[in-house]
Formats: C-alpha cells, structure tokens, sequence
C-alpha cells in the first residue's frame, strides 16, 4: 500500500433537517488510502449508510451534513469537496441492482451512462468501452448481454453491470452499500472475488459498508464499527478481529464467530 | 415408531407461458421426528421456499402428501390440520395486520380457532403466548409498526405458537435480522423447540444460521434434495460436490480472500428453465464425469437417515 491518503472525513455530522439537534451521524472521521479497503459495520440505524451517503453527496431528502467535511486529495495535494466528485473520482455501488438499473435501458446503454452524461465519452466510442468493461467484470458474452435488459439478467449480472457502470467514471474510490446483501452465497462470493481483483488491478479504494462482520473480515484492510451514530472502533482489521478494545464489537464478533 | 412430519412425493409446477411448466420442487420425500431441526438450504431457485409452503399447506402440491401422526392432510386444511403445521415467515413487518394491536391480532386467532370460551382466557392465552417469547405484554396493546424488527419476528413466532402446532415451518425466519437480534431469535427457537417438543423445518440461504439451530441439514438443487445429513456430518465432511461447494463459497470469519483462486461455485444460481439431461449440477460441477452428463443420478441411503444423490459422492 502506497499510504497516500485520498479521501479524508473529519468531524462528519449528519442532522435531520427539520431538528437539527437530532443527530443521525455523531462525528465520523476516516482516512482512506490508495488502494486500500475500507469495512463499515454495524447494525441497522447506526449510521453507516447514511455516513458512505454523505461522503458522496446521496443523501436522502430530510437530511443534511450538519458540519465536518469530507475531502478528496488530489496527487498534488489539491483537495475538493468529496460529495462534488460523485461520477469523477468517487462512485458508487448499491445494494439492489434491480431497483438501481434503469429498467428503459439496455445494458450496453448503461454501462456508460455516467461518462456519456458528462461528455467524456462520444456515442461512436461508448459501446466499445461498455464491452470493454462488461469484460473487466467478468461478464461473459458482453455483445449479447450489452443488448440486454436489466429485468433478463440474474442478480448476479445486474451487480456486476452496477460495478462496470461505476468503473466507467474511472473512480479512485468505490462506495458500496452492501454490495452483496441481496446476492446468494455463492454469487456473494464471485462479486467479492471481482471487487478485490478491481482493487488489485486498478489500485482502486474502497469503502463497503455491510452488516455481515464475516465478509468486512475477508476483504478489508481497515475496520470501522459504528453504533448509533458513532464510531466505536477503527483500526487494522487483524487488530479489530483478534483484539477488540470495545464491548460492542466483542459482541458482533461473538455474535459470527 | 413412525416420524411425526412425513413429506411423500411432494412435487411443486408452476405453469409457465401459454403451456410450459416449471418443476420448482422434484418429487421430494423427508421425515421428522417431533422435537428435531431440519434446514432446508439451496441457493435462489433450489425451491426450498415452495416445499416449505406445501408443507405448511399454504400451497396445494402438484402431486405428493403431507402427513403429520399418521394423518393425512387435505388439501384444504381443516382448522385442526392447520394449527398442527404453522409458518414463521421472513418479513414479519408484512407478515402482521398492520391495523390490529398484538393483543387483538392473537386473540381473533384464538377465537377463530374455538380454543377459547370467552375474552378473558383468550386474553390469558395471548399473555402467556407473549410470555413464551419472552416479550412483555405491555406490547398487546402495540401495533406492529411500534415493534423493532426483533420483536416483530417474536410476535411472528408467538402467532404461530398460539396455535400449538406440532410442527413449525420457518422461512428464512431470522435473514432480515441483525447478528446480535438474529441470534436471540435462533436461542429463542431452539428453546420452542426442546420446551414444546415441536419439529421444525428451518429454511435459509445462511449455512452458519442453519448449523446453530438444526440437528439435520437438506441441501436443495433444482428441486430435489441432494444431500441429507447431520449438521456436524455435512460440515465436516460433505459428500455432494454441492455441498461442498456451498460450503466453501459463504464467507470465512477471519481468514482473507484468495483472489487467485477460482470461486468454489461459478456460475449463477441453476433455472428450472434451462433443464439439461444427466446431473442437474452436472454444468457447475468440479468433478463432473462423463457419466454426469448423461445419466441422473439417484437417492442412496447410508447410514440413518443419511442420503446422497450423486454417482461419484466425496468420501467421508
């Protein structure tokens, strides 16, 4: 790991927008580095998805960053505001890739949605790309499949076309929220093969929010534990796993081990 | 001594297009005995969901018999016949009249099945029933948008208790529950289960979940059980290729993911849509054989009520 640093969340607060002092995110603050995978857990209401939603700018009506910053850092040092680079240097993957593909658009369409969008990239050469794509994720037969719908295609596919549609914007940083929840075991499986290969093959960070503290053990670097709406514990996952200095995390671990 | 719950030939078609038919579930036949666990496991599509709802006479079967004590089920099922085999479903959120407290949603079950006389021991039923699942009874008067996830699934399972069924249908009763709610849940059924003396057939894609709870696991493919053996037995030494598999594929705690090495199952879950002859795991199979290919293999027994469906099974 090259230990440059390029996502930087310091003090993140996330409020409801009608009462500000009802806090959903009670100061988050995270360092991701080049290539390195980020795990974020803990259960349902405490504030991981809504803290990977505020990094990127995708929160939902009704609440807002109440104060903190989250910045990306450029190779000179240069930051920006993270929530403006969703589709440039952040994307982002999600849980339902039936609910999260355009059911009106063909697969090939789709791959290339975001860098079309933005004038990145011509008609003539999008279909080339979204093929080139469809193959780095390992969807066999992409010509056939890139005429496709998203409805013809097992939950399988379609997450893997949500992971080519994000690639597409040539990220350095993978937002995935619960990116294999929905997914059997054995196609579970297969996806957390293709996201470890991307980070490999492309020197790609992630940061995967889920509830399953076996699978953040088999892919993450580093660990986070929230709990209504804090941060309980961070560290190295080897650390967090075999050491664990908070009691919550001890019953998480109990609760899969 | 003959098993409390005995499945017979049970096959499920769903008619597809104008005259195509699809075989969710493939003449499958299973006993229990009264306070044992079966899971049943498979992947999306394996038609674990479809047996659970024939057995638990939510759905009629294209051909085959449920029979619990020696009886025979009808079709439709008698009051009696249906308090003896009752269903915890996965989403108790949808699963629960969203208009009725916990309360009167117990007691109207209780009437309806002329198990109580008047209000008031319907009432005691319904507080000791909550008592059971260890909710407080300050919840009767609650409706289900009030409960957490947890209590939901509580109340999903006093519903079901309330009845005193024999035997207990769970699908995917504790998937849309977190780590530490799932594994009171788990506690909680097990506990049902050697308090009660009831058999239960445990449904879920989550092998860690099944292994604590279930004395026995059935492993599902296209249809039709491949494998069927003690929990301790398929972990330690799986026999169908399946299985294994499957075993291989769910996520190890602590240990990294070798990206070098293949998937331990590729491919998609199986569709009944694309049957080909031979083995119907044959096309994902690591040690398929010619023989695979051609010829459908057959149940074998071995040892207690051990079975497996494969021409060339792993050794033990």
């Amino acid at each position: 790991m090259s230990g440059v640093t390029i996502l930087e969340v310091e003090g993140l607060r996330v409020a409801t927008s009608t009462h500000p002092s009802l806090e959903l995110v009670r100061g988050f603050d995270l360092q991701v580095r080049e290539g390195e995978t980020v795990g974020l857990v803990g259960e349902s209401g405490s504030g991981k998805s809504l803290t990977l939603r505020a990094i990127c700018g995708l929160l939902p009506d009704g609440v807002r960053r109440s104060s903190g910053s989250a910045h990306m850092i450029g190779p000179g040092g240069s930051t920006v505001d993270a929530p403006t680079q969703l589709g440039r240097g952040i994307a982002m993957v999600f849980q339902e890739p039936m609910i999260s593909l355009n059911p009106t658009m063909r697969i090939g369409d789709l791959v290339t949605i975001g860098p079309r969008s933005q004038g990145l990239l011509t008609r003539a050469r999008a279909h080339e790309r979204a093929i080139e794509l469809m193959h780095e994720v390992g969807i066999a037969d992409p010509e056939r499949r890139s005429r496709a719908w998203p409805h013809e295609l097992s939950g399988g596919l379609r997450q893997r076309v949500m992971i080519a549609m994000a690639l597409a914007t040539e990220p350095r940083i993978l937002l995935c929220d619960e990116p294999t929840t929905a997914l059997d075991v054995s196609v579970q499986d297969q996806i957390l093969r293709l996201l470890l290969g991307l980070k490999e093959s492309r020197g790609l960070a992630m940061v995967l929010v889920t509830h399953d503290l076996a699978v953040v053990s088999q892919v993450c670097d580093q660990i986070v534990v929230m709990k209504q709406g804090h941060i309980v514990e961070q560290g190295e996952t080897d650390r967090v796993l075999h050491d664990p200095t908070d009691e919550y995390t001890r019953r998480l671990i109990e609760a899969v081990s | 001594m003959s098993p409390l719950l005995s499945v017979q030939g049970v096959t499920v078609q769903y008619p597809v297009g104008k005259s195509g038919r699809l075989t969710a579930v493939d003449d499958v036949s299973l006993d229990l005995e009264a306070g044992r666990t079966l899971g049943l496991v498979g992947e999306s599509g394996c038609g674990k969901s479809s047996l659970g709802r024939v057995i638990a006479g939510i759905r009629v079967p294209t051909a085959g018999q449920i029979v619990v004590d020696n009886c025979e089920m009808t079709p439709r099922r008698s009051k009696a016949e249906a308090r003896a085999i009752q269903m915890v479903f996965q989403d108790p959120a949808s699963a629960l009249n969203p208009a009725l407290s916990i309360g009167s949603m117990l007691e109207e079950l209780v009437h309806v099945h002329g198990l109580a006389l008047d209000r008031e021991s319907a009432r005691d039923r319904a507080v000791a029933v909550l008592e059971s699942v260890e909710l407080p009874t300050a919840l009767l008067d609650r409706r289900p948008d009030a409960l957490s996830g947890g209590q939901r699934q509580r109340v999903g399972i006093a519903r079901a208790l309330i009845l005193q069924p024999r035997v207990i249908v769970a699908d995917e009763a504790v998937a849309a529950l977190d780590s530490l709610v799932k594994k009171s849940v788990i506690r909680l059924l097990a506990d049902v289960r050697d308090r009660l003396g009831v058999a239960i057939i445990f449904i879920s894609h989550d092998l860690d979940v099944v292994r604590q709870l279930c004395d026995e696991i059935a492993v599902m493919y296209l249809g039709r059980i491949v494998e069927r053996r003690s929990s301790s037995d398929l972990f330690n030494s799986p026999r169908h290729p399946y299985s294994k598999a499957l075993l291989e594929a769910r996520p190890h705690f602590g240990e990294r993911l070798d990206v070098a090495s293949p998937p331990a199952l590729a491919g998609d879950p199986p569709s009944q849509m694309e049957l080909t002859t031979g083995c119907s795991f044959a096309p994902r199979c690591r040690f398929v054989k010619d023989e695979c290919r051609s010829t459908d293999p057959v149940e074998e027994s071995f040892g207690g009520s051990s079975t497996v469906r494969c021409h060339f099974p792993l050794s033990r």
